[in-house]
């Protein structure tokens, strides 16, 4: 749900970071599942840790600059048909949030786990931090973990 | 006698990946060394195949039979990155990236370019942008 301008998404993985731990369980869950990571965790700062992963643009620049057409996009979801792929990397050059990668089997984007009810990073994710639902579930839980947090520190006398 | 020949147009390749990558027999090699891509074509190609001109997004390639040519190299200077200065884009394929994404979609919220930087500092501006976020939050419930 990290929108930007023109780039609104349909269903996504969500990954709230104050609770990522940086255990990396999301990448080994994701290597497992397509044989290579599609998830990135890292550490900022030494004291912040955060996980990228496609974004499922909804004005996709990835699928934009397919020629082949081995990306498309139909109804908010982005699939890729590695029969058609000819390995040029232009898709790895328009990504603006660098996480398309590209190796010998194709494109490596996150594919949200077609095959799977909950994608195998947010099943496998111990702290929870990684929310897969509508948009609009997906605002409501933040507001609710949020709700939860300020209740928190109310009680326990923090100001916030 | 006449060979099926590799000809490759200088002014149209943009020095992207695709032969090279769909070649079955590895006849079309390339390098990124020292910010500078090197394409290794062969002058003669005797498979039956048309893979690389296929794949040319440009149509840079044509398969002609002809007179017996020797291999050709095409070099392409690499872009460096604007945060860590790592060349990893050429220019032709950088000016086909510019347009074909609409120009609104070519820079970020804030009105930052990220196409000029490579993806491991798109991935690393990302991961900042959401740390800083998360570090003002936390900073309210300190004790």
């Amino acid at each position: 749900m990290q929108d930007r301008e023109g780039m609104i998404l349909s269903k996504a993985v969500y990954a709230d970071m104050s609770r990522c731990i940086a255990c990396h369980a999301c990448e080994v869950a994701c290597e497992k599942a397509h044989g290579a990571a599609k998830i990135f965790v890292d550490v900022v700062r030494d004291r912040v840790s955060v996980p990228v992963s496609c974004c499922q643009c909804e004005k996709a620049t990835c699928v934009m600059v397919c020629y082949p057409g081995a990306l498309s996009q139909d109804n908010g979801s982005i699939t890729f048909d590695s029969d058609r792929c000819t390995g040029c990397d232009l898709c790895v050059l328009a990504c603006p949030f660098g996480a398309v990668q590209l190796d010998t089997a194709g494109v490596r984007r996150c594919d949200l786990c077609p095959d799977r009810e909950v994608p195998a990073c947010v099943v496998t994710c111990p702290s929870q931090a990684l929310i897969w639902d509508d948009v609009e579930n997906i605002a409501r839980e933040i507001r609710k973990r949020a709700a939860v947090k300020m209740g928190r520190s109310l009680a326990s006398g923090r100001v916030l | 006698m006449k060979k099926r020949l590799l000809a490759v147009d200088e002014k149209t390749c943009i020095g992207c990946r695709a032969c090279s990558a769909v070649c079955p027999v590895d006849l079309i090699r390339l390098s990124d060394e020292d910010g500078v891509r090197r394409i290794d074509f062969p002058g003669i190609c005797d498979e039956d195949c048309q893979e690389c001109a296929r794949a040319c997004p440009e149509e840079a390639i044509d398969l002609v039979f002809g007179e017996v040519q020797p291999e050709f190299v095409l070099s392409f200077d690499l872009v460096p990155c604007q945060r860590c200065g790592a060349p990893f884009v050429t220019y032709g394929e950088m000016d086909r990236l510019g347009k074909t994404i609409p120009q609104e979609l070519q820079t970020d919220a804030f009105g930052a370019s990220w196409i000029t930087l490579c993806p491991r500092c798109r991935r690393s501006v990302e991961r900042e942008r959401a740390a800083k976020t998360l570090l003002v939050s936390r900073r309210g419930t300190r004790v």
